[in-house]
């Protein structure tokens, strides 16, 4: 748990950070360059605040105002680079020992963290025998082993291809459910719809709360740092055991949404991403049209974008945005309030969880 | 080559004081080299300066210099006297003299390995709970110890062939303060010496081409031949 009240000065670069982070994992979401990996290298200790303070756990960390700032070393905060930053002149067992060897633990253990990261094969390596991809589980087991009471992941995935970020993500999701909390740092739509609990936008040297994924991406400032062309939305629901099929059906809590064949096991939780451009509305559900998913909705609201009209559909457990044309909005009389049916293309979904 | 009895009193003499004079530099010079490498304070580039002023100085000079304040008068010699610590005319003053000579070459090589070592490894380290001295001794050290046996072994070399602030502060006793170079210089001095100056020429340079490949290997042992680094 964090809170985080505080300015940043970086050179000529101010940022204002005021948000809080619960027990599950934080994004902090934002463009390259935002000032995201300030953040939490002031959270980590490893930068001063101008003014302002940082609670985390419970624990004041750094209060300018009564001048208490606790060095780096005694918060007990886990960290992962972006560079991963392993010792290169230490192996990978040595690495991995290397927090707890500091608390003076005598015989630590590292076999479930060895497990969990399947790191058997590498303990003897060096550093820089690594690929990309092992060198990021070292730093993420590293970093597990201080027993950190706050991990920071900053862009565990970046500058790794595909098939290595499918190595990793299994992992994540691993601490994401039994982990310590986590503050993860990224500008990738796929990781944040996947991962977060809580998202914190940071826009124009702004850091602030901007609630659950499906929330935050319905906003046009999340849209803009992700570079997407129109928001999306993020369903979220459990996969129904109906596996073998040519779909897969998942609960949305209420309403039942058709995807592509997911690998999944029945009951698991998943998360949808669905594209505003993917969403048509329709006033009743059409017999004889392809679309997989007719959805009972209601308008919410009417927002102008610069290429259309942007609808906010309510339906029974989810949340919804469709990009629709001026003239189809008026051609039926969309207006707050109205009931529709919301069309998507099960093929047109993208499936984090 | 059989070395007589005075040749080997001169060869123990040197080594001794050669590393007499490392072995009490470098925890001072790996200080030195580390503040300068990582810390701003006031006073900074005085403190630079101090280090480097043996490397431009005449010799001669450092030698009066240490004459002055080292010496049974001086204020610093005098008031050492009572606790049995004696430089003047010593060998220990040789040893001191030859430190003091090394001491700039010593903190340029290993300072340039601090200014190389990643600091931000040395914030991941404490990010894992490692205290400063920790994150020195288990990191920065570590990663720089290739540049810091360079610097012993210049020093090493420095002060083998240290003659002018030598003879200055400690003149040239046998069996005391009289080094390599300085026997070497005294036979040249006496007609009839020149045979037993070569042979002391050609020992010096073994010892110093010895010293050179003894660290050779150590650099390589320091930065993983074997795959342990």
């Amino acid at each position: 748990m964090i809170e985080v009240q505080a300015d940043l000065k970086r050179g000529d670069f101010r940022l204002k950070a005021d948000f809080t982070g619960g027990a599950g994992v934080t994004v902090l979401f934002g463009r390259s360059g935002s000032g995201k990996t300030s953040i939490a290298n002031l959270v980590a200790g490893l930068v001063q605040p101008e003014h302002g303070r940082v609670v985390v756990n419970g624990e004041t960390v750094c209060d300018t105002e009564s001048g208490l700032e606790r060095p780096a070393w005694r918060r007990q905060i886990g960290y992962v680079f972006q560079d991963t930053r392993l010792f290169p002149h230490l192996n990978v067992r040595e690495n991995l020992l290397y927090g707890a060897r500091r608390r003076g633990v005598v015989a630590p253990r590292i076999d479930p963290v060895v497990d969990l990261l399947a790191l058997e094969g590498q303990l003897e390596q060096r550093p820089a025998t690594l690929s990309g991809g092992e060198a990021r589980r070292v730093a993420i087991g590293r970093a597990l082993l201080s027993e950190p009471k706050l991990l920071i992941l900053d862009e565990p995935l970046s500058g790794l291809d595909g098939a290595r970020r499918v190595e990793i993500l299994p992992y994540l999701d691993e601490l994401a459910r039994s982990g310590p909390p986590i503050l993860y740092v990224t500008h990738a739509v796929d990781e944040a719809a996947r991962l977060a609990d809580e998202m914190v936008l940071v826009v124009d040297g702004q850091a602030f709360n901007a609630g659950p994924p499906d929330r935050a991406f319905a906003r046009s400032e999340a849209t803009d740092a992700a570079g997407l062309g129109a928001p999306i939305s993020v369903l979220e629901g459990q996969a129904l055991a109906e596996g073998g099929g040519p779909v897969t059906v998942v609960d949305l809590g209420g309403t039942q949404f058709h995807t592509p064949p997911l690998a999944i096991t029945p009951g698991g939780r998943v998360r949808i991403v669905v594209d505003a451009r993917d969403v048509a509305v329709a006033l009743t559900a059409p017999a004889d049209a392809s679309f997989q998913n007719a959805l009972g909705a209601r308008v919410e609201a009417i927002t102008p974008a610069s290429d259309g009209l942007l609808i906010q559909l309510e339906g029974q457990g989810f949340r919804l945005t469709s990009l629709v044309t001026s003239q189809a909005a008026e051609r039926l009389e969309l207006r707050p309030g109205l009931e529709v049916v919301a069309l998507v293309k099960a093929t047109a979904t993208a499936r984090y969880a | 080559m059989m070395l007589s009895a005075a040749e080997l009193e001169i060869i123990s003499l040197s080594l001794k004081v050669a590393m007499t004079a490392v072995l009490f530099s470098l925890p001072l010079g790996v200080g030195a080299a580390w503040l300068l490498a990582r810390y701003r304070f006031p006073g900074r580039d005085l403190v630079s300066g101090l280090i480097h002023l043996p490397l431009v100085l005449p010799p001669v000079v450092t030698g009066y210099v240490l004459l002055s304040l080292f010496g049974r008068s001086g204020p610093i010699g005098a008031w050492l006297e009572p606790l049995g610590i004696v430089f003047a005319f010593d060998w220990t003053g040789a040893a001191l003299a030859a430190g003091i000579m090394g001491f700039p070459l010593m903190v340029r090589s290993v300072r340039l390995a601090f200014d190389m070592a990643d600091s931000g490894l040395e914030q991941a380290a404490a990010t894992l709970g490692a205290s400063p001295l920790q994150r020195f001794l288990t990191v920065t050290l570590p990663l720089a110890l290739p540049g810091v046996i360079a610097g012993a072994v210049l020093a090493f070399a420095k002060a083998l062939g240290e003659f002018g602030a030598t003879i200055t502060f400690v003149s040239s006793i046998p069996g005391e303060t009289r080094t390599l170079p300085l026997a070497i210089y005294s036979l040249t001095q006496v007609p009839g010496g020149e045979a037993a100056a070569l042979r002391l020429v050609l020992i010096s340079a073994g010892v110093s081409i010895l010293a050179l490949v003894v660290s050779e290997v150590m650099v390589r042992r320091a930065t993983g031949g074997g795959g342990r680094t």
